[in-house]
């Protein structure tokens, strides 16, 4: 199942690196707002309304590639 | 179709692979390849291609491709310290800033330069001193001294003076010393050139082609027009200078004057007429560089800047052209290939910093500032005019050479050069040929670990190894090649 | 669970066993498609499957989304071998580099202090690193005389057999000594030799 629901990623810690998707909020927070929301298994993470749809897209490669890349 | 339970790994020795134009390519650690039809690829996997194929079995043994004895590997050590000799020299590269003075405005400058004249922007003797003598510290046998700018010779009684005393430190040192002006040309006169061509400095000139794409790139200071002309007048003296030195003395020539371009949007539609403007002129090679634009302008990079696809074009069509010419007879070789080709043919380290792993910064090169700062590369000190300090090594006036290598920055650097730390690098079919450059992801991408396959350098050097490889199974190309290394 | 196309986001999902594929293959896979794909991972809850989600970046035909699971599962078979010829070289691999580096520092010259060339100490040190080297070269060569991996992998040995000569001439042919193939000398339980460089 796709991890997107209404703009919201939901990122499982078992394939993303929790510490990897708190960089790349770093990262894309100086372009876009950014709501995360941390829970024991993974972690949420939805992009205020209005911005691009691809804005997402790009979050989820950038997460998965700084979680590749800590490894 | 590869069956993974079907594959014996015990057989296997650690090698990268990929497939080119139907065929696998692998190579090693040591830098040997090979190409393997799909089935002696299977075969291979699978362990059964020995028995099917004896001589391809003993060619993948000899290219140590097949799972090494514990006698193998001294010989293995040695290959791969031959791939990688200048991981282990010691920095071999120096480059003196003279000054920031420039009587150019190039487009394409990374450097902001001082008008003629102006005051406290050249490197003094007694900075030089300490520089010179800083760089014979390094334990490397070999001595690169590189003069830039702005346009070196507008210092000429430092230039002067750091030849003498280089050669002077080096009756004692005793190591292979190399000189080299990067020179716009345009200011040379007969009294320097004739203390450089006696003193075997060489020259690398800045040499854009014909002069309707010369011209646009590299423009006066006093924006009165290009520097075509000038520079063709000198670079015709030049040639006429060495070649009289050379029927001077035929058995201690070498060739000092070599000349390099900087490819911009002007260039894109003119790679033969680039080409055939350097034959005419009489060069036998190019260094076609792609452009650097870090540092510049948003409107000059709209002017002259392309994509990494269009100078990849542009390149392919200037290499299928000099293939072509020399095949008809002409010798006429491109440099960036020729490096790359040193390591894919030779097996040798071509001491090219932009093609090795880690890359040079501190480890195997410096840039000694006008003002006596040091840095890890030419760039590193261009990066500083632009507001990083970031690869800043030291100075020469308070450093002892221990801390300017082993520092915080080099440290750095090799790390964010290293292929084995990058994603993509690590398993990439190229990676004993290859190189990154973490100053330029750096300052492009706002770290030294972008994502590679995303970077315009790593399209640019895929490219150029893809086109490389695919001619390489031609053994009409692959005898140019050879050609090119002689 | 089978593979869904969302043609409306240019997309296709799929399952990949993770008993066949480790996690850090899969992660390898994704790495080649990550410059021209958009790429969603999710976990089962048995953590037995892993889904991921390719999304083109550009636009993509039907036939385009529909071929992208064969090729990403090309690729996770590259991936497997990568990772497992890898791992099962890496002390290998340690000792050719260390090697390689330990042969070079006998080549080191300057200390800090000094603008000449070698020390003494600097040159006693390489002999020393030479010796070492040479003295570990021949160990492992003798080890390796009872080791004939090519042999055991191209299963041919080269044995010469001398049979006994009879001294007094004889109008009979002799037996000239012979070379024999792997079977005969199984036969013939002869011993077998390395093959020397």
């Amino acid at each position: 199942m796709p991890k997107r629901n209404n703009g919201t990623l939901k990122l499982s810690h078992v394939l993303y690196n929790p510490e990897a998707v708190d960089a790349a909020v770093v990262e894309f927070a100086d372009s876009a707002e950014i709501a995360v929301s941390r829970h024991a298994d993974r972690t949420d993470v939805s992009f205020v309304s209005g911005e691009d749809k691809t804005v997402l897209s790009e979050f989820a490669n950038y997460a998965l590639f700084l979680t590749i890349q800590s490894r | 179709m590869i069956s993974p339970a079907k594959i014996r790994y015990q057989n296997l020795a650690n090698f990268r692979f990929t497939k080119l134009g139907g065929r696998y390519l692998l190579t090693s650690d040591t830098g040997r390849w090979i190409f393997l039809e799909e089935k002696e690829y299977e075969q291979f996997l699978e362990g059964t291609l020995a028995k099917k194929n004896i001589p391809l079995f003993r060619e993948l043994k000899a290219g140590g491709f097949v799972k090494p004895k514990k006698s193998d590997i001294p010989t293995q050590a040695s290959q791969y310290l031959a791939l990688n000799a200048s991981l282990a020299q010691g920095p071999s590269l120096f480059m003196f800033v003279l000054t920031l003075q420039c009587n150019h405005r190039c487009l394409y400058c990374q450097v902001i330069p001082e008008k003629k004249g102006a005051k406290g922007f050249d490197m003094s003797k007694e900075t030089a001193k300490k520089s010179v003598d800083l760089a014979f510290r390094s334990p490397s046998q070999h001595i690169g001294i590189e003069f830039q700018g702005g346009e070196p010779l507008l210092n000429w009684p430092v230039l002067e003076y750091v030849v003498k005393y280089a050669k002077t430190v080096n009756k004692t040192a005793k190591k292979e010393l190399r000189i080299t002006l990067v020179t716009n040309l345009t200011l040379m006169d007969d009294e320097k050139l004739a203390f450089l061509l006696k003193e075997n400095v060489s020259f690398a000139c800045s040499f854009d082609g014909p002069d309707f794409v010369h011209n646009k790139n590299r423009i006066y200071l006093d924006g009165k027009g290009g520097s075509y002309k000038p520079l063709v007048k000198n670079i015709q003296i030049v040639q006429t200078a060495i070649a009289r030195k050379k029927a001077r003395n035929k058995k201690t020539f070498v060739d000092q004057l070599n000349a390099v371009l900087t490819t911009t949007k002007f260039s894109l539609p003119y790679p033969k007429e680039i080409v055939d403007e350097y034959i005419t002129k009489g060069f036998n090679n190019v260094f076609i560089r792609p452009l650097s634009p870090f540092g510049l302008e948003r409107q000059t990079i709209d002017i002259i800047g392309y994509s990494a696809e269009e100078f990849i074009a542009f390149y392919e069509q200037a290499l299928e052209y000099i293939l072509e010419l020399n095949l008809a007879g002409t010798l006429f070789v491109e440099r960036t290939a020729a490096l790359a080709l040193k390591k894919i043919l030779n097996h040798q380290d071509a001491s090219y910093y932009e093609m090795r792993s880690p890359c040079g910064a501190g480890i195997g090169q410096m840039a000694f500032d006008y003002d006596g700062e040091i840095y890890t590369c030419d760039e590193g000190r261009m990066a500083k005019r632009m507001g990083h300090e970031n690869f800043r090594l030291g100075a020469v006036q308070t450093e002892k050479y221990a801390d300017v290598v082993d520092n915080e920055v080099t440290r750095t650097m090799c790390l964010g050069s290293s292929l084995d730390n990058q994603a993509g690098c690590a398993d990439c079919v190229y990676k004993p040929y290859c190189g990154i450059c973490p100053l330029a992801n750096f300052i492009e991408y706002g770290t030294i670990f972008p994502q590679i396959l995303n970077t315009d350098k790593h399209k640019i050097n895929k490219a150029l190894f893809d086109y490389l490889f695919s001619k390489l199974q031609d053994e009409k190309y692959r005898s140019v090649f050879q050609s090119w290394l002689v | 669970m089978k593979s869904s196309i969302d043609s409306k986001k240019n997309a296709i999902t799929f399952p990949v066993n993770t008993k066949l594929y480790s996690k850090e293959v899969i992660y390898k896979a994704c790495y080649v498609f990550i410059d021209r794909m958009y790429i969603f991972l999710d976990v089962s809850p048995k953590k037995d499957v892993i889904l991921v989600t390719l999304e083109g970046k550009s636009t993509l035909t039907k036939k385009g989304i529909e071929k992208l699971e064969g090729e990403f599962v090309n690729e996770l078979l590259n991936s497997l071998v990568r990772e497992n010829v890898s791992k099962r070289n890496q002390k290998v691999l340690e000792q050719i580099v260390g090697g390689a580096m330990g042969a070079a520092l006998g080549l080191r010259g300057t200390n800090d202090e000094t603008a000449t060339g070698q020390s003494s100490s600097d040159a006693d040190e390489t002999k020393e690193i030479e010796a070492a080297v040479e003295a570990l070269r021949l160990e492992l060569e003798a080890i390796d005389a009872e080791d004939d991996y090519e042999g055991d992998v191209l299963g041919i040995r080269t044995v010469v057999v001398t049979p006994v000569v009879a001294e007094k001439p004889s109008k009979k042919k002799t037996a000239s000594p012979k070379t024999v193939t792997a079977k005969s000398a199984k036969q013939s339980g002869n011993k077998r030799h390395a093959k020397k460089k």
